[in-house]
């Protein structure tokens, strides 16, 4: 039988964190787990050669009929899975080699593995029942860590906020749906076929549309439903809370399911979703600008560069989408690197509190100059990958709503200065002499792996920026079908 | 088939090529093995320069031989989706062929005098790594065929800008002034931005050298122009946004000179010289930068005669030099603001590199007028040849090089002494578990209670963060 590329994709992780299991040595572990990720990025590598980027929209799939054919799973690439595949096996690689050992064990590990996999079940799904249970599925690993342990009332409280919002309305949204269609006489109403369901009246429609764009919002941390991402990335879980920020299904959500298959309501809904987005980049901007942790400071800024995500991809233009994909890919790479460094911080001085910190640059001027470069990375700095999507995203706007642009030329000025103020308060100028200050001399520079996996993802945010072109050819197919979707109108 | 002069125009691309890939080899050594020898860094930096100022010598010469007439040079699409393209391109022209000359000289000879003036300061690799992204933005700045890469060589350029301000980022005022920098810097790129993006939609692109105004509303045309002032007097420290210029004289010597005496300070200038088929449709912005570049040339003019320090009234000093630059723009006279701006950045930089060297400058000046030897050069000096004589002074302004020198005792005192109690305390634990070993049962308890109290020495607390 022949078995399509994906489920290798989705398997080699799965099996990897089941096995694991069984390995109670964190050391070991954490080597097979690194086997495992370094097995997906060479699956991911593998379909994007075999990925023809002028062939038909989705590649490499295949189904599995289930229940006499009334219901199949159905798996399959387009160009902007295969971007997103790649993605997703860098952030579990960088996260298993680089993540402090303190902070991920053994459980860490098969956490990370399983919400790859599970991320990587949302990316290759094809239909809507492999993709509702890889989306939840997402949670799982990371809600289970966190029963281990002793949670202060804001992580609780960040947990349930992802678990029940990120999940729920997905689930209301797809019951209500198939139901709808069911009724309505279709024969799969649970496939991506926008047919039947671009039929169904405007108001069931909008009320689906809600649903779903709901759980994206929540997924993509958007404000007002962002407070669980800056939570977590200050207090952990870190090996699943990377992958969660790192990969961005929300993309997916949207372009896959929500645009294609609900058209009339998604020309209403859309313009709602932009002033979100726009509002959110702002306003995690403006947070980012005054956080003291920095962990919660690259969480508002992924917060901020999520919300200008969302407006390209409202904006229904082939520059606007494609500029949301950019964004969310450089966000992710960089998000990822950023997260680690402060993570290793934190191991290495016990706080990334800035009030604390001070002078780092002195003793560890590898760690400093590494979180300075992703940084101006995730903010759109000539020369990186977030300067094509800004571009992108900004000219995608710019003929509809002006406005809006210079609003979100405005967030980015605000993401730098957040950025550039922490980088200036942390790592720079006398080390703080307030109580429980970190002792000069106490944070040792960057480990050679962690130096490897830094240097590489910079590497990839600077190369994608210089030649970006062949990561757009691949995309191409998937945004023209969503932007496609928006034509008549 | 390309005539010479468009050939020589295309080997501009070099010089902000070589020192990106100078950075480039330089940065990536020192984050994946260790910090380059002085020698490698400032030979590969000084090398790359070279290289740039040769390529721009050919770029200017081009220029030359068609008598002025522009070379557009097509680089072809950065990337391309949908129906938007993002086109690179150089133009050569006069001004920004004189520039570009300009600018290679300067920097070369600001990379010359830093290997001397910053020898075995600690941030000698960050200085030469940021001097090179400077020469990288500002040369690309310079040669931009259209507004977007424009765009780009001015981020470059104000980034390595604000990191030089904090170059001394041991103490907190560099640190301050370098964010202060920043923030001016960020908001006001907005309207270079804002000026890109309406400029692109006016239909016209943002080709440098094919702005065809003729058929746009004077509104569109006055509100490009305005956008690009905003970013202008951000850059170049206009009032009433000039405020950043005198505190980003924290920074090193040397980079003070080459972006607030010499070439940074000018980019607004540059860009509104840029932008000069747009601000010939709107009268009224033409009037704003106008009003702007007076006001600053009062401000500053005032300001700078009652300084106390030599860099903060060469700041002042040229921030009114660069408003009346924006007068001359503002009233059309272009071709003096050009000429201007050069006189201006040499003599700038001059001073700037010789402000560390003012009061031996003025017992100079003050010697002649009296009719006398200056002191540095009395008879005794006077018998001593140049080079010695130079050698000597360098010396004495190092202070005889004191402080190096106690550094070299005292250093490997210190590594010995932490070796030494590394050692003590090992050897300490291991006459405690001897005790504890050797103790009977009954005395155990006691002397575990006489430990007890040593937890609270800062010892413990540094082991226990390990």
């Amino acid at each position: 039988m022949n078995v399509p590329l994906p489920i290798f994709a989705i398997g080699l992780p799965l099996l990897t964190a089941i096995l694991l299991g069984a390995v109670p040595d964190p050391k070991r572990a954490r080597l097979l787990g690194t086997t495992a990720a370094l097995g997906s990025l060479a699956l991911a590598l593998w379909a994007l050669a075999r990925f023809v980027p002028a062939g038909p929209h989705v590649q490499l799939g295949g189904a599995l009929p289930l229940l006499d054919g009334r219901l199949a799973l159905v798996v399959g690439l387009d160009g902007a899975a295969v971007a997103l595949l790649l993605l997703t096996a860098i952030v579990a690689l960088a996260t298993l080699v680089a993540a402090p050992r303190l902070a991920l064990g053994r459980g860490g590990v098969v956490a990370v593995l399983a919400t790859a996999a599970a991320s990587v079940t949302v990316i290759c799904a094809r239909d809507l029942v492999l993709l509702a249970v890889g989306w939840l599925a997402t949670l799982v690993p990371g809600a289970i860590l966190a029963r281990r342990r002793q949670l202060d009332g804001e992580t609780r409280r960040a947990h349930i906020a992802l678990n029940v919002g990120g999940s729920l309305p997905l689930i209301a949204g797809i019951v209500l749906l198939a139901v709808l269609l069911a009724r309505s006489g279709a024969a799969q109403p649970l496939s991506l076929d926008p047919g039947p369901a671009s039929r169904l009246p405007l108001t069931w429609q909008l009320g689906v549309f809600a649903l779903l764009v709901l759980a994206a919002l929540v997924r993509a941390s958007v404000v007002p439903f962002h407070a669980w991402l800056p939570a977590l990335a200050a207090r952990g879980p870190l090996g699943p809370l990377v992958v969660l920020a790192g990969v961005p299904l929300s993309f997916v959500l949207l372009s896959r399911v929500v645009v294609p298959l609900l058209p009339a309501a998604s020309a209403h809904g859309l313009p709602i979703v932009a002033w979100i987005g726009l509002g959110s980049s702002v306003l995690g901007a403006l947070l980012a600008v005054v956080q003291a942790d920095l962990r919660r400071v690259v969480g508002n800024i992924v917060v901020s560069q999520s919300g200008l995500a969302l407006v390209g991809l409202a904006s229904l233009d082939t520059q606007g989408v494609t500029g949301s994909l950019l964004q969310s890919i450089t966000c992710g790479l960089a998000t990822t690197g950023l997260i680690l460094v402060a993570w290793s911080l934190t191991a290495r001085t016990g706080t990334a509190d800035v009030s604390r910190l001070g002078g780092i640059v002195r003793e560890s001027p590898r760690l400093v100059a590494v979180w300075f470069l992703l940084g101006f990375a995730s903010v759109g700095f000539p020369g990186t990958l977030g300067f094509v999507g800004e571009d992108l995203l900004v000219q995608g706007i710019l003929d509809e709503h002006p406005v809006f642009a210079a609003l979100l030329l405005l967030a980015t000025a605000l993401n730098a200065i957040a950025f550039l103020r922490s980088f200036h308060r942390a790592f720079l100028g006398p080390r703080s002499r307030g109580e429980m200050f970190v002792a000069e001399g106490a944070v040792p520079d960057l480990y050679p792996r962690e130096r490897a996996t830094a240097f590489a993802l910079v590497v990839l945010v600077v190369l994608g920026g210089l030649m970006p072109q062949p990561l757009l050819d691949l995309a191409r197919t998937s945004v023209e079908a969503v932007a496609h979707v928006s034509a008549p109108h | 088939m390309l005539s010479l002069p468009e050939i020589a125009a295309r080997a501009v691309i070099a010089a902000p090529a070589l020192p990106a890939l100078a950075v480039a080899a330089i940065g990536g050594y020192a984050l994946l093995v260790r910090n380059p020898r002085e020698s490698t860094t400032a030979g590969i930096t000084l090398a790359a320069l070279v290289g740039s100022l040769i390529a721009s010598l050919l770029g200017a010469g081009a220029i030359l031989v068609r008598g002025g007439e522009p070379i557009h040079v097509p680089l072809g699409a950065w990337f391309e989706v949908g129906g938007y393209s993002f086109h690179t391109s150089l133009h050569l022209d006069t001004t920004s062929a004189t520039m570009l000359v300009l600018t290679t000289v300067i920097t070369s000879l600001v990379a010359r005098f830093s290997r001397s003036y910053l020898h075995r300061e600690a941030g000698f690799t960050r200085f030469f790594l940021l001097l090179g992204v400077f020469a990288a933005g500002m040369q690309l700045l310079v040669a931009a065929g259209t507004f977007d890469i424009l765009f780009a060589g001015w981020e470059l350029v104000g980034l390595s800008s604000v990191l030089l301000v904090a170059f001394f980022h041991e103490r907190t005022a560099p640190v301050r002034a370098s964010l202060r920098v920043f923030v001016v810097y960020r908001l006001c790129d907005i309207g270079l931005l804002v000026g890109a993006a309406l400029l692109h939609r006016a239909g016209h692109g943002s080709e440098i050298g094919d702005l065809h105004f003729e058929q746009v509303a004077p509104a569109t045309a006055t509100a490009i122009s305005l956008a690009f002032l905003l970013a202008a007097m951000g850059k170049s420290a206009q009032f009433p946004l000039g405020g950043w210029l005198p505190r980003a004289m924290e920074g090193p010597t040397p980079s003070s000179a080459l972006f607030y005496g010499a070439l940074s300070v000018h980019a607004g200038v540059f860009l509104l010289l840029r932008a000069a088929p747009v601000l010939a449709r709107a009268p009224i912005a033409c009037a704003v930068i106008v009003v702007v570049g007076a006001m600053t040339a009062v401000v500053g003019t005032l300001c700078w005669r009652v300084q106390s320090d030599a860099k903060s009234a060469l700041a002042f000093a040229t921030t009114t030099q660069v408003g009346l630059m924006f007068v001359e723009v503002g009233l059309g006279f272009h071709r003096v603001a050009l000429v201007h701006m050069v006189a201006h950045a040499s003599l700038r930089t001059w001073q700037m590199l010789r402000a560390p060297s003012a009061l031996e400058d003025a017992d100079v000046v003050r010697a002649v007028h009296q009719g006398r030897m200056p002191v540095a050069a009395g008879f005794v000096a006077g018998l001593a040849p140049l080079r010695l004589r130079s050698f000597v002074y360098r010396l004495a302004l190092d202070r005889f090089q004191l402080e190096a020198f106690e550094n070299a005792i005292v250093a490997p005192v210190t590594r010995i002494a932490m070796v030494l109690s590394l050692h003590e305390r090992r050897f300490t634990q291991l006459l405690e578990v001897a005790a504890l070993a050797a103790a009977l049962p009954g005395r155990r308890e006691e002397s575990s209670k006489r430990a007890a109290p040593d937890a609270g020495t800062p010892n413990a607390g540094q082991e226990s963060q390990r």
